[in-house]
């Protein structure tokens, strides 16, 4: 049994193609990991970059309150005031960013789509932020030669190229004969064969993945064990895919053209179509009739400034001001306030409509993922990247949860007329980017995954014992 | 050794193999003679199992080859007529790989003899079989089938396309074999070669055996005449 392993993996090691193919993939894998790895600097470069300004601008704006506080500087203009609360308010909004997850690099997702901080403001149109046409979760799945693109794409056309003609080849050379004529279960004869080729093309990919790790210098960043096993899981089903169609019992031309069309059915054809369907079933409304929207209801809520006011105090008591002998300095941002429910309200259709059917594009993905293992694998991987469609929607929230935490800090004491201290700089709400509460796919998609290959491997089998030795060698 | 009971084969109302009945002994080298298209290959096939029998049976050593085929095939060597190998393994690796599926492990010496045994000039031992004649590759065959053990020969016109000394190295390796106690059968078209290497020749035509006698009844012309015969 073990001696057959060896002579099996000989007769392979001996094929000089092979080591070519290999190399290729390492090349492939190499270059995929260095453009990840330049995409995920740059990202995070810009992150740190602003994080790095807000620090600076904070302490040169605390430094500038501190001496306006001692008297020593003064501002004519209130509009250039940094106590002011409405100036420090809208000018030095906090950055609220999604950082990158240290498997950022395997798979760019919807990274490339989406800015990953942003600055809410007191004032503007925080929920229109991230609206985008192109926010369609599968329409741009294989944008970029990254990690997830090499093993996707590549990765099948690499298990064909390795075991199309397994049966198919002994036959053609006449090999088959002689094993035939040996005391073996054939299906395990077979089964081993794929099993080496699987091996071998697992420490291969493996090998490949960690030694271009190790060359860009990002060692081994967490989760790269499941990256492994969803990827190999993934190779797996393609040797499974290719082991069915061996024991057919056709001739090696006819293995490569029935493999090759899965590859396009799998790899190209369902991605594209449940994409497709997903943005013609469920169209997202379009960013700039939002943004009209939204700023016609701002212009709507101008005209009625004092009048929605007037409301809006009858429903807030709490923030009417005690005394009211001097005129609040904030009065254009107070009548702002009270209006932005009702900006709200008359927005929140279309923002409703926006998120309703961005759900339902993600429902539908989701639930259409299963189709394809190469959704399963883009899936999974953008998962563990944290570039997923999910992860995408989640920041949107954080973010829009963030501009009204900072919203809220303010509005209240530019109610009661207040300015801004040194001591309420160290009170300012923070962001902290988190997304363990995103809800993960990979352990189902690796699941599923391994099921599928499975199924085809136990089609295989089927094939198998209604195939007789004479259809066998006679092809 | 090696028995056919009955066994015919049809292929819808065509007929490949009439009932026959045929029987092997140890030591015997039994040789099928016949134009293409007689039977001899299906005969072979349904020994190796490698076709399904329409009726009668075929045994090996007592074991029908049907019922039990990993056991029947356990006793038996097959050469076709153009034995392919591993092309990237040398001689001595494909005999220790066959012999691995055979469920033998022998030592690099132990191959070495074996092919030695065969007549392989020892320099070719580890060459790649990419590199070999067609007659050292049946000499290799024969090397696997002395590592197997075999007690049943089947041959499939091995000798077909070798150069005459080759042919004759084949004839005395099959003799030797048979010293030993291996039951051959063997389709040939070489009446020659039967006649000398052969214990038993049997000519088959049309699906039929319609001849059987032993070498030591009939002289090389009366045995062509004989072919002849049958075959006008």
């Amino acid at each position: 049994m073990i001696k057959s392993l060896i002579y099996e993996w000989k007769t392979i090691a001996r094929e000089r193609w092979l080591s070519v193919l290999f190399l290729l993939f390492f090349g492939c894998t190499l270059f995929a990991v260095r453009n990840g790895r330049e995409h995920v600097g740059d990202r995070a470069a810009a992150i740190d970059k602003a994080r790095h300004e807000q620090e600076v601008a904070e302490e040169a704006t605390r430094f500038e309150i501190d001496s306006i506080a001692r008297g020593l500087k003064r501002y004519e203009q209130s509009w250039l005031d940094p106590r002011m609360l409405s100036v420090y308010g809208q000018r030095m909004g906090r950055v609220v960013a999604m950082d990158p997850q240290p498997l950022a690099f395997v798979s760019t997702g919807q990274s490339d789509l989406f800015t990953h901080y942003t600055k809410p403001k007191l004032y503007g149109e925080a929920y229109a932020l991230g609206f985008s046409e192109l926010s369609n979760p599968v329409k741009l799945l294989f944008g970029s030669f990254d990690l997830a693109f090499v093993c996707i794409y590549l990765l099948p056309l690499l298990v064909v190229a390795f075991s199309y003609n397994v049966l198919s080849a002994e036959r053609e050379s006449g090999s088959l004969r002689l094993t035939l004529a040996q005391p073996i279960s054939v299906f395990g004869w077979l089964l081993r064969k794929f099993m080496v080729r699987f091996v071998a093309l697992a420490a291969v990919v493996v090998g490949s993945m960690m030694l271009a790790f190790l060359m860009m210098g990002l060692g081994l960043p967490h989760g790269t064990v499941r990256m492994v096993a969803v990827i190999l899981s993934y190779a797996f089903f393609w040797f499974a895919l290719s082991f069915w169609v061996n024991v057919t019992g056709k001739s090696s031309g006819s293995n490569a053209v029935k493999l090759m069309s899965a590859w396009i059915v799998v790899v190209l054809l369902l991605p594209a179509i449940i994409g497709q369907l997903a943005t013609q079933l469920y169209p997202v409304p379009s960013r700039i009739n939002m943004i009209h929207q939204y700023r016609v209801a701002e212009a709507e809520a101008d005209k009625r400034a004092s009048e929605i006011l007037k409301t809006y105090y009858r429903d807030h008591p709490e923030l009417a001001r005690q005394d009211s002998s001097q005129p609040n300095r904030y009065q254009f941002w107070i009548e702002y306030f009270a209006s932005i429910d009702l900006i709200k309200e008359a927005v929140m259709p279309v923002v409703d409509r926006y998120n309703r059917q961005l759900a339902s594009q993600q429902a539908w993905v989701d639930q259409w993922r299963f189709a394809s293992p190469a959704i399963l694998l883009q899936d999974a991987l953008t998962d563990l990247s944290g570039t997923s469609a999910r992860h995408y929607s989640d920041f949107r929230q954080q973010v829009i949860a963030y501009a009204d935490a900072w919203r809220s800090y303010f509005m209240p004491r530019m109610f009661r007329n207040e300015w801004m201290t040194t001591e309420a700089l160290d009170q300012l709400p923070r962001h902290t980017y988190q997304s363990q509460h995103v809800r993960s796919s990979f352990l189902i998609d690796l699941l599923v995954m391994v099921l599928a290959a499975i199924g085809v491997l136990a089609a295989g089998w089927v094939t198998f014992r209604r195939l007789s030795t004479e259809q066998l060698l006679a092809g | 050794m090696l028995q056919a009971s009955n066994l015919s084969k049809f292929y819808g109302h065509t007929v490949a193999l009439h009932p026959l009945n045929l029987t092997v002994q140890r030591g015997e080298i039994y040789c099928l003679l016949g134009a293409n298209g007689a039977g001899k290959t299906t005969t072979i096939n349904l020994f190796l199992n490698f076709i399904q029998p329409t009726d009668g049976s075929a045994l090996v050593a007592g074991i029908d080859v049907v019922a039990r085929p990993e056991e029947s095939k356990a006793k038996l060597a097959y050469i076709p007529e153009n034995l392919m190998l591993y092309p990237n393994l040398s001689g001595l690796e494909n005999v220790d790989y066959f012999s691995a599926l055979a469920r033998q492990r022998y030592s690099r010496d132990e191959l070495t003899a074996f092919l030695t045994q065969a007549g392989l000039q020892e320099e070719a031992h580890d060459k790649r079989i990419s590199t070999y004649s067609k007659g050292m590759r049946q000499k290799v065959g024969i090397a696997i089938a002395l590592a197997k053990k075999a007690e049943a020969l089947l041959l499939d016109e091995p000798t077909s396309g070798l150069d005459p000394k080759a042919s004759n190295e084949f004839s005395e390796l099959l003799k030797k074999m048979s010293q030993r106690g291996v039951a051959t059968l063997m389709a040939t078209h070489d009446l020659f070669r039967a006649k000398e290497t052969g214990t038993h020749l049997g000519i088959m035509k049309e699906g039929r055996l319609v001849e059987q006698l032993t070498t030591d009844q009939i002289n090389h012309t009366d045995l062509e005449k004989l072919y002849l015969k049958h075959m006008n």
